[in-house]
C-alpha cells in the first residue's frame, strides 16, 4: 500500500484485480493516466468527488480504497 | 490522425515552456542597467523588444489555434487535459509566482542601495517572475509526473 502522510490507498490492488490499466482507469472516469499514476503512488490526494468515482468503476467503496494512516 | 492526450498535454507545457522564455528574454533584455553595459545597442534593442513581442503573439495564438483544434469535438481527449491534477498543478504554479514575486520585490528593496533600478526596471522584473514562473513551475510539475 503507497505511503502518503495522509491518506494510504489500495487502489492497484483494486486497478489488477478488476483487470484494468492505469490508462482503462483513466479513460474510464474521465481523467488522465497520470492521474491515476499519481494518487496511486500516493503523490496526489484526490477530492472526493475522485474518490467516489474510482470507488465507483473498480465497483468498491471509498472506505476499502483509501484509509487514514 | 489521431493525437493522444499525453501528446497534447506534453505540447501544451512544451509551449509554455517557449512562451514563458520568450517573456523572460524580452522583459530582460529591456531593462535599463543592461542597456547601460552597452553589450547590445539600442536599436538592437529596440529590435529584439519588437521581435519579442511578435514571437510572443504569434506563439500564444497559435498554440491557442492549435490545442483548440485538435481537441475540438473530442469531450474525451479535452476532460483529462484539465482534471483535478492538472487544477492543483496550475493552483501550485500560480502560488509559487505570487511568493516568487513577494521575494522579488523584499530583495530588490534591499538592492535599491546598491543597484540604481529605474520603476520601468522593478515592474518589468517582478512581471517576467510573475508570469514566467508559474509557467515553469506548471511545465515542470506535468512533466515530472508524465
Amino acid at each position: 500500500m503507497p505511503n502518503h502522510a495522509e491518506l494510504l490507498n489500495d487502489l492497484k490492488r483494486f486497478r489488477q484485480g478488476i483487470g484494468f490499466t492505469q490508462a482503462e482507469l483513466a479513460a474510464e472516469i474521465g481523467v488522465s493516466r497520470k492521474t491515476i499514476n499519481t494518487v496511486e503512488n500516493g503523490i496526489f490526494i484526490p477530492s472526493t468527488i475522485l474518490a467516489l468515482k474510482l470507488a465507483a468503476a473498480l465497483k468498491t467503496s471509498v472506505e476499502d480504497l483509501f484509509q487514514l494512516p | 490522425m489521431t493525437i493522444s492526450t499525453e501528446t497534447l498535454n506534453k505540447q501544451r507545457y512544451q509551449f509554455m515552456i517557449i512562451t514563458g522564455i520568450i517573456f523572460l528574454l524580452f522583459q530582460l533584455i529591456s531593462l535599463s542597467f543592461i542597456s547601460k553595459m552597452a553589450i547590445l545597442s539600442k536599436d538592437t534593442i529596440d529590435v529584439m523588444e519588437k521581435l519579442g513581442a511578435i514571437s510572443l503573439l504569434l506563439i500564444i495564438g497559435f498554440s491557442f489555434l492549435y490545442l483548440t483544434a485538435a481537441t475540438k469535438n473530442k469531450p474525451n481527449l479535452l476532460k483529462p487535459l484539465k482534471d483535478e491534477l492538472v487544477k492543483s498543478h496550475l493552483q501550485r504554479a500560480s502560488t509559487f509566482g505570487y511568493r516568487l514575486m513577494i521575494l522579488l520585490t523584499f530583495l530588490i528593496f534591499c538592492l535599491l542601495k546598491i543597484i540604481p533600478f529605474t520603476i520601468e526596471d522593478v515592474l518589468r522584473i517582478i512581471l517576467a517572475a510573475g508570469v514566467s514562473a508559474p509557467y515553469f513551475r506548471f511545465a515542470y510539475l506535468e512533466a515530472k509526473h508524465a
